[in-house]
């Protein structure tokens, strides 16, 4: 019997309040839930002591007085052992879904190596990503170019590469697949209602359901190899009844292609967007969805249900500290922070990911303060009278840029110092790839490697 | 003696590019429905008057313009036009004082815009820097020796090309885009789209509803150079018309690229006149051809 939608949304108020917020994504603070609410419907807890030797080994490295330029530089604890986590909490929930891990999200090397050898696959969207998975020792079938934005040239590439799927939605690409590579295995990419994402893809990418029988006739007149479809509801979307949807259009797309007597379709990309936090109502509506159009389908072996993962997998495995380079005093109890990294660096998320980053007080007055979640909010609560956060600050880059703000009201426990740390847990999406050098501040994304679930340093 | 600010001898050099580049002919493509954008690119070596000079090499001379276009039951290339050809209308002379003006106002994007309305820094000590470092890579490419470079060559929109391009795209630019390539990189500057910030003009909304499109355009366009990557220069004040294309960076394969450190380079023995030009003003953003 098919679930109906609208019983699931009535049984499930997380879905319902999820649907109102806004689509700025603050980086959950999953510690400070964890600890105090038990682990609050999140699937694991972050492997805090692991983390906190790795960081504070490090810092007790650093010697202030003698150290080589660079050894303050800003740096990255990388749990491998948390992608491990992350996936078979992925075959917990969606087990009829195989991930295409977006490589684009964080493409380190050992990230990378670890996901291909639990067995992922890989959604690439150039050429350099597709070389770097190829170079791994990746089957290209084991691939997909998800590119939607693809030049002649790339398709030439995927096609002497031997990457078969790929991704298209309009008629313009696929006469360059015609051309270049007739015998790729396509997946109509169709647009949704991607209005709560953080990283609106449909705005740019997909074809409206109006379009996908016209872009139909073109597959059947050019003799093309449709395999699928394909949707993204956007990069850290919050509102889930867009997948619902999603997944509803797809079934559309497949039965029009029945009707038009082309090769039953046997691909279906349900796309990334997932993310750590909201994993279990976002998979709750995906499986109720897959349940609802395909269950015939998935139970049969019919279609292969894929996805493109990236924030999932990449955000919680990584945490990243930064030193106090620099403070301004504005007032009593006020003052602007400066660190060794930014949104020139590594929290490039900020401006082209919209994350809002959370910082937690790491090192101050020679004394680690990693355990004390509380030690920074983002509003000012009063208790009794008294501030709870008594410091104001804002916390900004080291390039003197406007743009270089990491978070312009926080409030924190602690008066910091110069030669202070901060840290930011969940910060592996979208953050190293993108990091840039601005006024003469180099960045170079430094790791430190920790397995917590063989519960070591690497 | 008044003295003229780069930017008024640079409007004048616009104009006479568009005098001569705006002929009957190129008037005529852009009648045709079809055609979306076209392209005129030219190698330096253009600049040698005595062609001689060339003999017994394999190097290309020839000035070219590119239409994109649909052609029927095809997607949208750029095909070499050779129905436009300036050499017919214009004396050798004539068209290499437009090349040089192309060079100029090319390399002048980079001009820091501080030194762009001062008249202290006058027009002729850059144009003289701009000809010396053109002058430099034409005896090395004839020569077939490698310039020694003090600067890295991650920030290669410093060298002089080897190519230089006019690309119009009428449907999302109102005005022209200039371009120069060495062997691997395509510098492609975005014109500035608005001077009024306040909010987002017609033409602005266009830019951003169809970057895939102009994008597009403009990588087939380095794709067919035969380049391997394109860098879109983009001026900072007009971050919010590529606002789509930032947002969807990562998905179509793009990244940002590294402003020039001006500290380190300064350390270094260039010429002066160079550190009248950087690329501070620009967002950079890098993609594969």
């Amino acid at each position: 019997m098919n679930v109906e939608f609208g019983q699931v949304l009535s049984s499930s108020s997380t879905l319902v309040e999820l649907g109102k917020v806004s689509n700025v994504k603050v980086v959950e603070d999953v510690t400070s839930t964890n600890i105090s609410n038990g682990n609050n419907g999140l699937p694991h807890e972050p492997a805090h002591d692991l983390i906190f030797k790795a960081l504070k080994t490090r810092i007790e490295s650093i010697n202030q007085e003698t150290c080589e330029p660079g050894e303050e530089n800003s740096f990255f604890i990388c749990d491998l052992g948390e992608l491990e986590k992350l996936y078979i909490n992925w075959q917990k929930e969606l087990p009829m879904v195989k991930p295409y891990y977006a490589v684009k999200c964080n493409p380190n090397p050992k990230i990378l190596l670890k996901l291909k050898e639990l067995g992922l696959n890989f959604d690439c969207a150039s050429k350099s990503e597709i070389e770097t998975i190829l170079s791994m020792g990746v089957d290209p079938s084991r691939i997909i170019y998800a590119n939607p934005c693809k030049a002649s040239s790339f398709v030439r590439y995927a096609q002497d590469k031997k990457v078969m799927k790929s991704t298209f939605d309009n008629v313009d690409e696929l006469y360059k697949i015609k051309k270049f590579h007739p015998d790729s295995e396509l997946l109509i990419r169709i647009s949704t209602d991607d209005s709560t994402a953080q990283c609106r893809l449909s705005t740019k990418y997909g074809c409206d359901l109006a379009d996908v029988e016209s872009l139909l006739e073109k597959v059947k007149e050019l003799q093309l190899n449709l395999v699928g479809v394909a949707f993204h509801v956007g990069s850290g979307a919050c509102d889930f009844t867009s997948i619902h949807t999603a997944v509803k259009d797809s079934k559309f797309v497949f039965n029009k292609a029945k009707e038009m007597n082309l090769p039953e379709l046997k691909y279906l990309d349900i796309g990334g967007g997932f993310q750590f936090e909201t994993f279990s109502e976002s998979t709750k509506t995906v499986r109720v969805a897959l349940d609802e159009f395909f269950k015939e389908e998935i139970k049969t072996k019919k279609i292969e249900v894929l996805a493109e993962p990236g924030r999932y997998f990449a955000s919680t495995a990584l945490t990243l500290a930064s030193h106090v380079i620099a403070k301004r005093t504005i007032a009593d109890n006020e003052s602007m922070l400066y660190t060794n990294d930014g949104v020139y660096g590594n929290m490039n998320c900020i401006l082209f990911d919209h994350q809002e980053p959370v910082p937690r007080i790491l090192y101050h007055n020679n004394d680690f303060k990693y355990y004390e979640f509380d030690s920074t909010s983002k509003s000012l609560p009063v208790i009794g009278g008294q501030k709870k956060y008594p410091q104001k600050v804002s916390i900004w880059g080291p390039t003197c840029d406007g743009l270089d703000c990491i978070t312009k009201e926080y409030y924190l426990k602690y008066n910091l110092e110069v030669g202070d740390w901060l840290y930011f847990p969940n910060l592996g999406a979208y953050s190293s790839t993108a990091a840039t050098t601005f006024n003469g501040f180099q960045q170079h994304s430094d790791f430190i490697y920790i397995n917590s679930i063989e519960d070591k340093l690497l | 003696m008044s003295h003229t600010t780069i930017q008024d001898s640079l409007s004048k050099k616009k104009d006479h590019v568009l005098d001569l580049i705006g002929t009957d002919q190129v008037q005529k493509i852009f009648g045709n429905s079809d055609t979306e954008a076209i392209a005129f690119t030219f190698s330096i070596l253009d600049l040698i008057k005595k062609k001689s000079a060339l003999y017994g090499t394999n190097m290309n001379t020839n000035s070219q313009f590119y239409t994109y276009s649909r052609e029927i039951d095809s997607c949208k290339t750029w095909c070499a036009d050779i129905s436009l050809d300036l050499n017919s209308g214009f004396s050798n002379t004539e068209l290499i004082e437009f090349y040089w003006d192309l060079i100029i106002i090319t390399e002048l994007q980079f001009i820091l815009p501080y030194y762009l309305q001062n008249k202290k820094y006058y027009y002729k000590s850059v144009n003289n820097s701009i000809i010396k470092k053109i002058g430099k890579t034409l005896t090395s490419v004839i020569n077939e020796k490698k310039i020694n470079n003090s600067i890295s060559e991650n920030y290669s929109w410093r060298f002089s090309g080897l190519n230089y391009s006019l690309i119009y795209i009428p449907l999302y630019f109102k005005d022209f885009i200039w371009g120069k390539s060495d062997s691997i990189y395509f510098h492609v500057i975005l014109p500035r789209s608005s001077d009024s910030r306040e909010s987002l003009t017609e033409a602005d909304k266009v830019l951003i509803k169809h970057s895939k499109e102009w994008l597009l355009a403009l990588l087939e366009l380095a794709s067919d150079l035969n380049l391997m990557y394109m860098r879109l220069y983009i001026r900072r004040s007009d971050i919010g018309n590529i606002s789509a294309l930032l947002k969807n960076l990562n998905w179509i394969g793009g990244k940002l690229i590294h402003n020039e450190d001006r500290d380190k380079l300064s350390k270094n023995d260039i010429d002066m006149n160079e550190m009248l030009f950087g690329d501070e003003e620009f967002l950079i953003l890098e993609f594969e051809c």
